[in-house]
C-alpha cells in the first residue's frame, strides 16, 4: 500500500484512504516502521530476487562489485608508486590501505544510489501491487549487500598475500561498515522521491560524491590545513577510518567520533525513513498523475 | 471471506480524482504540496489549481461480500483510476474509501510480472507482494500452476511466455490465493476461450463464497452477467445505477456519440446512398435499410415496417438479407430476408424497396444497427458492400429495458412476407 495515506487497524485490517494531508512525525514513523515488519515477506521475496538476477545475469556478477575497489586501489598504488601521492599510513602495506577504504567507500556510495536505482526501476511494481514503496527501497539494499561480500573476499585476499594480520577487533569491523552503509541508505532515501521530481538531481549527485571521496580519507589520511578541518568534519571519516583500524590495528583512534557518528546514523536514518514517507506519496501521486 | 472478526467490504464515499495534464506545472504542484506536508501544512484541497481537471467526483458505493460492482464509461472515463484509488496505488483528492479484507488488483497486463524471473518465481514474488507467506505459497503453487495450465514454461523465463499465458498465470494467483477484494481491469476476458469460461465460472463461485469484485469492462454482456450494480462514469460523475439500468445508461452514451461523429464527419448520417451508384460496374445496390412505423417512433412489441431501398442496373434476380445488431456489435437477428437457396425476388431496373410488415417487433428498448444487403441467388456473392441503418426502439412496458441482453440468443423474429414495390423515380 502506499505508505502514509493507508492506515491498517490490526484489529480488523481496515484500510482507510483519504486525500493527502498533513500528520504527526511520530505517526508516520510508527506507520512506516510497522509498514515494514508487515512487508517483511514481500521484502524477502524482492531481495532473493534481485539477488538471483544478479547471480543469473552474468557468471562475471561479481566483476562489478569488485572492479572498482581493485581499480581504485591500483591507480592509487601506482599514483603513490610514481611520487604523485604522498601518503604516510602507519606500517599498513598501503594497497591494503587503500582497499580497506574503498571496501568502506563504495559500501556507502552503492548504498546511497540504490533507493534512487530502486524507486525506477520499480515504478511497475509499485503501480501493480499494493506493497509499500518502502519494501523496494529495503529490498534494494540486498544486491549491495552481495556487492559488498563480493569486495570482503577480495579484501581477504589481498591481506593474505600482503600477510596482513588482522586484529582481535576484526569482529567489530562490521559496525562502522554497517553505518557506513546506513549513512548512504538514509541520504538515499532523501534523493530517490525528490529524484523524481527532479531528473537531473543523481547527475548531481554523482559530480557531488568526486568531491566528497577527495574529503573522505580511502587514498589518503587527512593532511594538515583547511583539507584536513574539513575531512575532519565529514562524518564519513570516522566510519572509514575505524573499519580500517578495527581490522589492522585494534581499537579505533577517534572512538568518541565513531560513537557520535553511529548515533548522527542512527537519527539520519529515521529522518530519511520519515522524509521518504512524506514525500513518496506525493512525488509519486506527481508521477502517475 | 471474513477478516479476523470483521466482515470484507469496500465503501466509497464522495471520492474525487484530479490530475494535472501540464508535466511542468504538475512538479510544481507536487514540490509546493511536499514542502507543505513537511510543515504540517497539507491539508485536503477540493480546489483546482493551474492546470488541473477532475477526473471524476462525487463515486459513492458500497460493496459486501457476495456483491460486485460493475465500472463502466468511455476510455478514460476514469475506470481504472478508481480501480487504482480502491487498490492504494493513488490517493483520492476528495471523499474517503474504507476497505477490509485483503484487495488484489488484476489487470490485462498481469501482475506487474519480471520478465526476466521464471514463472514459478513471478508466482513467489507476486504473491509475497499480496502479503501471502512463502509457506502459503508453497501449500498452493500446484494448484496455481494446475489452474494456469502453462505446462513445461513453468520454469522458463517469463519473456518466453505469450501474453495469454501470462494472463492465465496472473489470474490463477488471484484464483488460487483467493483474495478478499478482487478488482479486475478487462482481465477476465484473456486468453482462449476455454480459459475465459473457466476464469468466468471460477468469478461467479468466487462470489458465491462471498468475495467482492469491482470489474472494469467495456463488454455490457460481461457486467450483465456478473455484476449486480453499475458506477457509469461519463463527464466527470460517477453514477449509482443497478447493473442493466448502468448498462442501458452507458448504451445511450455511445449511441449519443455515434450520432455526433456521423454529424461530424458528414453532416448527416452516411446511408441513403443516392443512386445511381458511383461505380459503373455495379449491377445492384443497397441504397438504406431501417424499420418505420405507423406512430412517431419505434416501440418494442408493436407493429413494425422492416425496409430496404435497393437499386439494380437491371431486373434481376437477387437474395437479400437484413441484420439486426445491438450497438456493441451482437447479433440479434441474422435470418431476416431471404437468403441464398430460397426462393429469390425480382428487383425491377432502377430504385425499388423491400419491404415487410412483422406484427410485433421483438427487439426490446434500445439502440440496434441494421445491415442489409443484396446476393447474387446464384453464388451467394453480394453485389455491393452492405448498407448501415440505426434504429432507436422505445419502449411501452411489453418489454423491459435491457431485457434483450439477456435473451438475445433466443429471439424469434415473426415471419415477415415479403414484397417489392418499385420506387416512383425511375432511372
Amino acid at each position: 500500500m502506499l505508505a502514509p495515506p493507508v492506515r491498517v487497524s490490526a484489529a480488523q485490517s481496515t484500510r482507510v484512504r483519504e486525500a493527502l494531508k498533513s500528520e504527526p512525525l511520530s505517526l508516520i514513523l510508527r506507520e512506516a516502521l510497522q509498514d515494514l515488519r508487515r512487508s517483511e515477506s514481500a521484502i524477502r521475496a524482492l531481495a532473493w530476487r534481485d539477488v538471483s538476477a544478479e547471480l543469473r545475469g552474468s557468471s562475471l556478477w561479481w566483476l562489478g562489485g569488485v572492479v572498482s575497489v581493485i581499480t581504485l586501489t591500483m591507480f592509487a598504488t601506482a599514483m603513490r608508486n610514481a611520487g604523485v601521492l604522498t601518503v604516510s599510513h602507519a606500517s599498513l602495506p598501503y594497497p591494503v590501505f587503500v582497499l580497506l577504504g574503498a571496501v568502506a567507500w563504495t559500501g556507502f556510495l552503492d548504498s546511497l544510489q540504490s533507493p534512487v536505482r530502486a524507486l525506477r526501476a520499480e515504478a511497475a511494481f509499485l503501480v501493480g501491487t499494493t506493497s509499500a514503496a518502502e519494501t523496494v527501497l529495503v529490498a534494494g539494499l540486498a544486491p549491495v549487500l552481495l556487492r559488498l561480500a563480493a569486495k570482503g573476499i577480495v579484501l581477504v585476499l589481498v591481506m593474505a598475500w600482503f600477510q596482513v594480520v588482522p586484529a582481535p577487533t576484526v569482529i567489530f569491523a562490521w559496525l562502522p561498515l554497517a553505518l557506513a552503509v546506513a549513512v548512504g541508505f538514509a541520504l538515499g532515501l532523501f534523493l530517490a522521491p525528490l529524484s523524481l521530481l527532479f531528473r537531473g538531481l543523481p547527475t548531481l549527485i554523482d559530480s557531488l560524491s568526486v568531491v566528497l571521496f577527495l574529503l573522505t580519507p580511502v587514498c589518503f589520511l587527512p593532511p594538515d590545513g583547511m583539507i584536513g578541518r574539513l575531512m575532519s568534519l565529514n562524518p564519513l571519516s570516522p566510519l572509514i577510518t575505524g573499519f580500517r583500524e578495527l581490522i589492522t590495528s585494534g581499537l579505533p583512534t577517534h572512538g568518541a567520533a565513531l560513537a557520535a557518528a553511529a548515533v548522527a546514523t542512527v537519527g539520519l536514518l529515521f529522518a530519511g525513513i520519515v522524509f521518504s514517507r512524506v514525500a513518496l506519496p506525493v512525488v509519486l501521486e506527481h508521477a502517475r498523475g | 471471506m471474513r477478516v479476523g472478526e470483521a466482515q470484507a467490504m469496500v465503501r466509497a464515499e464522495g471520492v474525487g480524482k484530479k490530475f494535472c495534464a501540464d508535466g511542468r506545472l504538475a512538479r510544481q504542484h507536487a514540490w509546493t504540496d511536499l514542502k507543505a506536508r513537511l510543515r504540517g501544512r497539507l491539508h485536503s484541497d477540493v480546489s483546482l489549481r493551474e492546470g488541473e481537471f477532475w477526473a471524476f467526483k462525487d463515486a459513492t458505493f458500497s460493496l459486501q461480500p457476495g456483491q460486485s460492482l460493475a465500472l463502466l464509461g468511455l476510455n478514460g472515463a476514469g475506470k481504472s483510476t478508481l480501480l487504482k484509488l480502491l487498490a492504494g496505488r493513488l490517493l483520492p483528492s476528495m471523499g474517503r474509501i474504507e476497505t477490509c479484507g485483503s484487495v488484489a488488483s488484476l489487470t490485462a497486463a498481469g501482475l506487474s510480472f519480471r520478465p526476466n524471473l521464471t514463472g514459478r518465481e513471478n508466482v513467489y514474488l507476486s504473491a509475497a507482494a499480496y502479503g501471502q507467506s512463502r509457506t502459503r505459497v508453497e501449500q498452493s503453487i500446484d494448484e496455481i500452476l494446475d489452474f494456469a495450465d502453462i505446462g513445461r514454461f513453468v520454469d522458463s523465463p517469463l519473456g518466453t511466455y505469450s501474453s495469454g499465458m501470462t494472463a492465465r498465470l496472473a489470474f490463477a494467483i488471484t484464483a488460487v490465493l483467493e483474495p478478499e477484494v478482487l478488482l479486475v481491469d478487462e482481465a477476465l476476458t484473456v486468453g482462449d476461450l476455454a480459459f475465459q469460461r473457466k476464469c468466468l465460472a471460477h468469478t461467479q463461485s468466487f462470489l458465491g463464497r462471498g468475495g467482492i469484485l469491482v470489474l472494469v469492462t467495456h463488454d455490457p454482456h460481461l457486467a450483465g452477467s456478473i455484476c449486480q450494480s453499475s458506477l457509469l462514469i461519463h463527464e466527470g460523475r460517477a453514477r449509482l445505477q443497478p447493473v442493466v439500468e448502468g448498462i442501458h445508461s452507458y448504451m445511450e452514451i455511445l449511441h449519443d456519440i455515434e450520432k455526433k461523429q456521423r454529424r461530424v464527419e458528414g453532416g448527416k448520417s452516411p446511408e441513403p446512398r443516392s443512386a445511381p451508384p458511383d461505380r459503373p460496374d455495379r449491377l445492384a445496390a443497397v441504397l438504406d435499410v431501417g424499420v418505420r412505423t405507423q406512430e412517431d417512433c419505434v416501440r418494442s412489441g408493436r407493429p413494425a415496417e422492416f425496409f430496404m431501398r435497393v437499386w439494380s442496373l437491371e431486373p434481376r434476380e437477387a437474395s437479400f438479407g437484413i441484420i439486426v445488431e445491438t450497438e456493441d456489435g451482437n447479433r440479434v437477428v441474422t435470418g431476416l430476408g431471404n437468403p441464398p437457396g430460397e426462393p429469390s425476388v425480382r428487383l425491377p431496373a432502377g430504385e425499388s424497396e423491400i419491404h415487410a410488415t412483422v406484427p410485433y417487433l421483438p427487439l426490446a428498448p434500445g439502440h440496434f444497427t441494421l445491415r442489409g444487403f443484396l446476393l447474387d441467388p446464384a453464388t451467394g456473392v453480394p453485389y455491393d458492400k452492405e448498407a448501415v441503418g440505426y434504429v432507436r426502439v422505445e419502449g411501452d412496458g411489453s418489454l423491459r429495458s435491457g431485457r434483450h441482453l439477456r435473451i438475445r440468443q433466443l429471439a424469434v423474429m415473426p415471419e415477415p412476407l415479403w414484397d417489392v414495390t418499385p420506387s416512383s423515380a425511375q432511372p
